[in-house]
């Protein structure tokens, strides 16, 4: 038995790297090793920033010999008088043997001749020779790269290799670098050690390693982090902000992580705290502290009741250069703080209602006017929300505020330079001139959801700006020609889509989006003649736009396909769908109810067995009441008259208002069920193409009638049984 | 460390690292990279290795001077090679140890950064350095320019100077940086900052600047297909400046700016392009000095 090192020896990885190669090189390795029939303890994959490592323990030194047993022609044919034939010959050549080795023994179906093969085993040394080479050259990550004069791809230049089965150096070599990499054992220490340490057994690597101060063991120095950023934030009474990504990058960014405790200058706690923290975790990879009483106001200005003036930082260099290291990393936090209170200051030193005017000079898009005009475009329409939404005056006086200086930090110099805090920036700015909270609270707002499972606007005002914001986008996107295809969604038009079904549904709001499209793109064409677009076009386009994003986003969601279909796919009318899309997905989650609870079956197959027989008459969709088109008289089975009773109890319901008119429906339609079965089968069932026209008719209408009015749930016909 | 002793200090630690020492190119430009020294020694088979101070103007960054760690003029140095040498890193580390830097005193590292040239067509993959958790260094391998593979892959190195200089002097403001002991790096070019901002962001005229860079771009695209790519590389930096002057102003928005860089773009792939036809045409005379290059390296 054993261990097998390999150490692929790198420039610096990138900090994600060892994500995605530890797991493949772990199932290559295994695979490999299977197929080769060598047996082995355990596999360990590890890495740091410069090197990746696999390590097999109790490893067989070779394969066993391995003896198996040919079968070859029918002995007739490769014995003549006991005289081997050219069959003969054949198999034994290749099965390695001369005839004479051949036996011919019974089977089932007559005497056949057989070799015993003796494949030899073959050492580990050997095999693995052939072997390493593909471990490295099959992995696969993002942006290899190429250097010097070689070919080989990698993620970062490989400089060296050590492949050690215990101490025996396994002599591989890697082609295509530049320079050629053969394997030995040497490795190399942290950079601050930087002398080659030769690595004495494979067994012995992790010390080895450790002595010339790196922790080889990923998980092991992920531990090690986490243990110490735990441990200093209970010293200083506070909480580490560290989440999953940045604790991984911390991981794979040093060999020796050393933890060190910053300060910064309490005044910096004047600035806002999510820059505070986007420039300590995604600009310096620090961990910042929170106070254990943090008061997280997404709207202060300052970060006075929520941040600690103090931060973490995971080093990489060595304990005797703690100091000056510290004093380093404060000194570069200080300046990136003193740039961004620079931007505070100079953004503060103008009204926002003065920056709102600068949108006039940003262009939006090409024949889209400025973001000036994009931001009374989202005015027009917000004044139309309000009225078709019939919101309350306190709210609308709130919203039209808000829109009306949503954008203006879009050229602050804050949010130049932070991006992702657009809105964040324009919110706290509001309130600190004045403004009302809800007005910067649907400032803030109105970003989302900024993406699939992001939060949604909470504040009526928020949901209402966010609504108008998205309209906007797609009405001009649309209204300029563009349209999202395939991967390509420049605009994010796709996430505007779904993000405006998202705040209707969960606001629980009845808005008439046919309404509101026919007047708007009528608004739009007006405003922008120059896109010489055809009003109902526009509208028919985005339509069947927001047809497929509810489609996606129920699908996304976990919905059946079916139902989903049912209710919003090609065979529903697009004027029912938009004139209220919070209405199709009540009925959605209807469907997916009575799916649950197992009533939906019966329904399915009454009513889809009514609809497919309804086709052969000519009752109207829309009529939904039996009083003019079925006649009792023509009745001979009561199943016939049971089956009027639940279609004349249904009527009512469809023309119900209530918001409980489809849970009464499906109620019935369940209740109904048996009753509605015993006309298709059974010994009350009746024979609906009847020689006698007019009974048929009569039937005919019964059916219809069920399908028409079950059809204000959902297109049944959708349904897979 | 004085700043100009910077860049003697870096000057003659990569000359014996067999590097040319050249001198800035004369055309305004973004950075370091878009010398002809770089853009064009980086395409090709024949092997290059160079070092230079860039002077580069980048207008939106420009803060009237104000801000104590942001310039719209400031210096790289530059260092290109090719083909990339083995243990480049410790070289590079090794600068750092001649300009005062003791790494065992540091957290030196090199973080994942790939660099992406739009307007270039140019793309690599590297590192920023961090000293104690401040950028001071790009770090890139090329692989490709001007929209052609770099085979060999060239590595470039680029210290952002004044960075250094402030961290190597201890100030907190790059007007204080000391230039040779007697002048303040503000004494010298903070009048020339006032100036451009002014310039950049008030007093130049939008639509002159787009004329210009109509004509500009029309030189550039004549001398293509003339073939003759240096000049051409001129007016292609040119075109770059004005486009960055023209952002200073915010009158570009965010598709004519996709527009723009597409156009850009596509003259420096005509450039690249002639430029090798053109060394080709040469039969690459630099190859045959290939043993000579990497000798001096050797000796160093």
């Amino acid at each position: 038995m054993s261990t097998l090192l390999v150490e692929i020896g790198t420039e610096e990885l990138p900090a994600d790297f060892a994500r995605l190669a530890l797991p493949q090189l772990e199932q290559i390795v295994n695979r490999d090793l299977h197929g080769l029939r060598l047996s082995y303890g355990m596999i360990q994959c590890t890495s740091t920033p410069r090197r990746l490592v696999v390590l097999v323990e109790d490893l067989a030194s070779a394969t066993a010999d391995l003896e198996e047993v040919r079968k070859g022609p029918p002995a007739g044919q490769a014995f003549k008088n006991g005289v081997p034939t050219q069959a003969a010959f054949g198999f034994a050549k290749r099965c390695g043997l001369r005839p004479e080795d051949l036996e011919i023994r019974e089977t089932p179906k007559g005497p056949f001749v057989f070799a015993t093969v003796l494949e030899q085993g073959r050492s580990a040394m050997e095999l693995l020779t052939d072997q390493i080479p593909e471990w490295i050259g099959s992995l696969q990550g993002r942006r290899f790269m190429r250097w010097g004069e070689g070919e080989r791809r990698f993620s970062r230049p490989i400089r060296w290799l050590v492949a050690l089965l215990d101490e025996q150096i396994i002599p591989v070599c890697l082609d295509g670098s530049d320079p050629e990499i053969c394997a030995a054992n040497l490795s190399r220490g942290h950079r601050l050690h930087d002398q080659a340490v030769s690595i004495p057994s494979a067994g012995s690597y992790v010390q080895t390693l450790a002595d010339v101060g790196v922790e080889v063991d990923r998980q092991k120095r992920g531990t090690l982090i986490r243990q110490a950023i735990n441990k200093a934030a209970a010293g200083l009474e506070a909480c580490p902000d560290c989440p999953d990504d940045l604790f991984e990058e911390l991981t794979d960014l040093v060999e020796a992580p050393l933890l060190l405790e910053g300060a910064m200058a309490e005044s910096y706690l004047d600035l806002p705290a999510e820059v505070l923290s986007t420039v300590m975790r995604v600009h310096q990879r620090y961990v910042p502290l929170y106070r254990l009483d943090a008061v997280k106001d997404p709207l202060a200005l300052d970060a006075k009741s929520s941040l600690l003036p103090r931060f973490l930082c995971i080093s990489n260099g060595l304990a005797d250069a703690s100091d000056p290291v510290r004093r380093g990393n404060e000194r570069v936090l200080k300046a990136r703080l003193a740039d961004a209170e620079f931007f505070v200051e100079a953004d503060r030193s103008l009204a926002s209602i003065e920056r709102r005017k600068k949108l006039a000079h940003v262009t939006f898009a090409e024949g889209l006017g400025s973001l000036l005009d994009r931001v009374e475009r989202m005015e027009w329409l917000t004044d139309v929300l309000v009225e078709l939404l019939d919101l309350s005056a306190e709210i609308s006086v709130q919203v039209r505020r808000a829109v009306h200086l949503c954008k203006h930090d879009l050229v602050s110099q804050m949010v130049g330079e932070f991006p992702e805090l657009q809105g964040v920036m324009g919110a706290k700015y509001l309130l600190a001139e004045g403004e009302p909270r809800e007005v910067a609270l649907a400032v803030l707002e109105h970003y989302l959801p900024r993406g699939a499972g992001d939060a949604l606007p909470e504040s009526e005002s928020g949901a209402v700006l966010a609504l108008a914001e998205r309209l906007e986008l797609l009405l001009s996107i649309y209204a300029k020609g563009d349209r999202p295809s395939g991967s390509s969604d420049p605009y994010a038009l796709r996430r505007a889509g779904n993000g405006l079904l998202q705040i209707l549904w969960s606001k629980g709001w009845q808005l008439n989006l046919l309404a509101l499209l026919q007047r708007a793109t009528n608004h739009w064409s007006k405003l922008l003649p120059h896109l010489k677009v055809t009003p109902s076009n526009l509208a028919a386009e985005m339509g069947e736009f927001l047809r497929q994003r509810m489609l996606s986003l129920l699908e996304e969601a976990g919905t059946d396909i079916d139902l989903a279909q049912a209710v919003a796919g090609e065979t529903v009318l697009i004027d029912r769908l938009l004139s209220d899309p919070t209405d199709a997905r009540l009925r959605v989650d209807l469907l997916v109810g009575m799916r649950q609870t197992g009533k939906l079956l019966a329904v399915q197959a009454v009513v889809t067995r009514a609809a497919r027989l309804a086709e052969k008459g000519d009752l109207p969709a829309t009529v939904l009441s039996a009083a003019e088109v079925v006649d009792p008289g023509l009745f001979e089975k009561p199943s016939e008259l049971e089956m009027l009773n639940v279609l004349n109890a249904l009527e009512p319901i469809t023309k119900e208002s209530s918001s409980e008119r489809y849970r009464h429906l499906a109620d019935g339609l369940i209740a109904g069920s048996e009753a509605l079965a015993a006309f298709f089968d059974g010994d009350q069932s009746v024979m609906v193409m009847s020689e006698d026209l007019a009974i048929r008719a009569n039937r005919l209408n019964l059916l219809s009638l069920l399908r028409n009015q079950a059809g204000e749930l959902a297109d049944f016909s959708q349904i897979s049984g | 460390m004085h700043f100009q002793d910077i860049i003697t200090t870096l000057n003659s630690f990569w000359a014996d690292q067999g590097c040319l020492l050249l001198q800035p190119y004369d055309t305004e430009k973004g950075a370091g990279t878009m010398s002809p020294h770089t853009v064009l020694r980086a395409i090709g088979p024949e092997p290059w290795a160079v070092a230079y101070p860039e002077p580069c103007r980048r207008p939106t960054d420009g803060r009237y001077g104000d801000n104590p760690n942001r310039a719209q003029h400031y210096f790289q140095y530059q260092v290109l090679i090719k083909p990339s040498p083995d243990g480049i890193q410790e070289t590079y580390l090794a600068s750092l140890e001649s300009l005062g830097v003791c790494t065992a005193d540091h957290d030196i590292r090199f973080v994942e950064d790939n660099w992406e040239s739009p307007t270039l067509g140019a793309w690599g993959v590297g590192w920023e350095v961090w000293l104690d958790g401040m950028e001071v260094t790009q770090f890139t391998y090329f692989q490709q320019c001007g929209g052609l593979d770099c085979s060999p892959v060239p590595i470039e190195i680029t210290y952002g100077i004044e960075r250094l200089a402030m961290y190597l002097q201890n100030v907190e403001n790059i007007w204080d940086l000391s230039w040779n002991g007697k002048r303040s790096y503000g004494d010298i070019w903070l009048s020339l900052e006032k100036g451009h901002c002014h310039f950049n962001f008030e007093s130049s005229d939008p639509s002159r600047l787009k004329q210009l860079f109509d004509i500009y771009e029309a030189e550039a695209s004549d001398l293509i297909a003339k073939q003759l790519p240096t000049p051409a590389l001129d007016f292609v930096l040119k075109c770059s400046h004005t486009f960055n002057l023209l952002e200073a102003r915010g009158v570009i928005s965010v598709t004519e700016r996709t527009a723009t860089i597409g156009r850009i773009r596509s003259l420096a792939r005509g450039v690249a392009e002639a430029w090798l036809t053109e060394r080709e045409a040469m039969g690459f005379p630099l190859l045959n000095n290939k043993a000579l290059v990497l000798g001096q390296a050797l000796q160093s």
